[in-house]
């Protein structure tokens, strides 16, 4: 049984359409990235997963519970983590994760292992006696993390969970999050740094003006929307004009653009065939520096499928 | 779950309220010096003055308790409550609340009863006095007993006004706004209609007592403690309507926001 199902889901604040019939399904440990400009619908989305906002029509059920029907059942199997969210400062941070165990009716004699475990998967255990105002923000990222965790839930809703933290602090989120993959969590997390996503998510879905525009498996996606690979090359400033008129005749090449120094190839042919665009231009006398076939990333396909448009 | 022993958001509260734990060595020293100064100061001067004239431990009891305690519960209960929910939205910590296990009533109960135990223990701090002025001045067990009655009942309606206030806005200064606006109407308001009502309609002042008359002044806790604790009504009416209006009302709050709670206005934003 699907974990997260999500039909025709439709949220309107007055005249505004944030989500538009949106259907998503998620299996137990999938990880899902969801993609999109800011006031695409993500948001939205993940709030009324959470249980903290009413679809205006369709439905969403987390476990098999509708998320409006029965949201106390939903809320004991979801950790929800918003993009901006506020710490009790005055707490110390072990203090800070019993209070969320206590909310979460977690036994008083079973918190303080509960504590340490979650404290130690998120790496702060050497902060456990300080005052949650004294940790950076990235630690405060990984402790409002770990407070979504006391609980044990099933599913993890993360929006925007890297938005604000240096490099550093966003590669510990990411190692934080395939550890949890490896756990078995099934996940959802949000995010407007793709190359991210693309490392640990399983599948993803491209979301524009509430619409969801393309969803699923990373290379199914990336199969369905580029079609084929993109080359690479470099050639001498005075051959550049030659070599992309040649490249324009090769079969299969669908597109030549120049990008700064390089000149990039939009090619469907096989891998057998791609020798066919190095013997050409050679053939021709153009003097190849460099040729290679580019690595295509969420970015690429997050390009082409949206237009830059927001709800 | 028990409300003062298992509740976490009373912990919390509790915990974040009375933050002497943060504080430094020197200004922990400093704050228990300076209640360890007051306290029995104002004890040793007020028993001092009773025990010299007996009218004038009456005339404490009044003051004390028609006055400075009345004065503190209308003006300190209030500015208590009245941040406990809008400052959790501020400092976006709502949501995680609301999302937890905690039904509405423990988080409502376990804010409210955080935000008036500091009412309630200037009242305990100050009761002995209360006590001595009472016997001292010869004040009836029935006066006595309704007065803290009042007392009391006041200190849960406006405590309950603050927290109504705080549910219903969405930031805290527009809550400390409209509590503050309600409580001057209450409390200045009254009497100011009593005024303007004087001026307009005629009236026989020596036939009848204002307060017993001018129902508006019926909410009023200073008109009621001043008709309490007046030598010329034997059945204080309106301390005895004052306080079950005033329990009345803070329960009607508390339930439509503890029934409203989730529907109140969203967590702010970054």
């Amino acid at each position: 049984m699907a974990l997260v199902e999500v039909k025709n889901l439709r949220k309107e604040y007055g005249d505004l359409i944030a989500v538009k019939n949106l259907s998503l399904e998620l299996n137990p440990g999938e990880i899902f990235g969801f993609i999109g400009p800011n006031g695409a619908g993500k948001t939205s989305t993940i709030k009324i997963l959470a249980t903290l906002l009413d679809p205006t029509a369709g439905t969403a059920k987390v476990d098999g519970i509708d998320v409006t029907q029965d949201p106390e059942a939903v809320r004991s199997r979801i950790g929800y983590m918003p993009d901006a969210f506020g710490v009790y400062d005055d707490f110390k941070v072990w203090e800070y994760l019993d209070f969320f165990a206590a909310s979460y009716r977690v036994p008083k004699s079973d918190r303080p292992g509960l504590i340490d475990l979650v404290l130690d998967l998120t790496n702060l255990s050497v902060k456990k006696d300080a005052y949650v105002e004294s940790l950076s923000r990235g630690m405060k990222q990984r402790l409002c993390l770990a407070r979504t965790l006391v609980h044990n839930p099933k599913l993890l809703l993360l929006d925007e969970p890297a938005s604000g933290l240096d490099p550093r602090a966003r590669i510990e989120i990411k190692e934080l999050l395939k550890e949890l993959r490896n756990m078995g969590k099934t996940i959802i997390v949000s995010s407007h740094i793709l190359p991210e996503l693309a490392d640990f998510c399983t599948s993803v879905g491209i979301i524009e003006r509430g619409e969801m525009i393309v969803a699923g498996p990373i290379d199914a996606i990336m199969k369905e929307v580029l079609g084929g690979r993109v080359l690479e090359l470099r050639v001498p400033e005075g051959d550049r004009a030659q070599a992309m008129a040649i490249l324009k005749d090769v079969e299969h090449v669908r597109e030549v653009t120049q990008v700064a120094e390089t000149i990039r190839v939009d090619y469907n042919g096989t891998l057998d065939d791609q020798s066919e665009v190095l013997l050409a231009l050679i053939q021709n006398g153009v003097r190849v520096q460099t040729f290679a076939e580019q690595d295509t990333d969420l970015e690429d396909i997050f390009l082409r499928v949206t237009k830059g448009l927001v709800a | 779950m028990s409300v003062f022993t298992e509740n976490p958001v009373l912990q919390k509260e509790l915990l974040t309220r009375f933050q002497l734990r943060r504080q430094s060595k020197a200004n922990r020293i400093a704050i228990f010096t300076l209640l360890g100064l007051i306290i029995p100061l104002v004890y040793f001067f007020s028993i001092r003055a009773m025990v010299r004239d007996q009218s004038a431990s009456r005339d404490a009891f009044g003051i004390f308790v028609s006055v400075l305690e009345v004065s503190l519960v209308v003006l300190l209960t209030p500015a208590m409550t009245a941040g406990t929910i809008t400052l959790e939205r501020e400092k976006q910590t709502w949501n995680a609340l609301l999302l937890s296990k905690l039904t509405h009533g423990e988080i409502v109960s376990g804010k409210y009863i955080g935000a008036i135990l500091p009412t309630l223990v200037t009242l305990a701090v100050l009761f002995p006095l209360n006590v001595f002025a009472a016997i001292a001045g010869k004040v009836g067990l029935g006066a006595f007993l309704l007065a803290h009655l009042l007392l009391i009942s006041t200190a849960l309606f406006y405590g309950a006004l603050g927290m109504f206030c705080s549910w219903a806005a969405r930031r805290t200064q527009i809550s400390t706004a409209s509590t503050a606006g309600t409580i001057a109407l209450i409390v200045l308001g009254t009497p100011l209609a009593l005024m303007l009502w004087q001026a307009v309609v005629p009236y026989n002042y020596s036939a009848s007592d204002p307060v017993l008359t001018f129902i508006p002044l019926w909410i009023n806790p200073y008109a009621a403690m001043l008709e309490l604790l007046g030598q010329n009504n034997p059945v204080p009416h309106v301390a005895v309507i004052c306080s079950l209006l005033s329990l009345l009302g803070a329960a009607v709050l508390l339930g439509i926001v503890t029934r409203r709670l989730a529907h109140g206005p969203k967590e702010m934003s970054a």
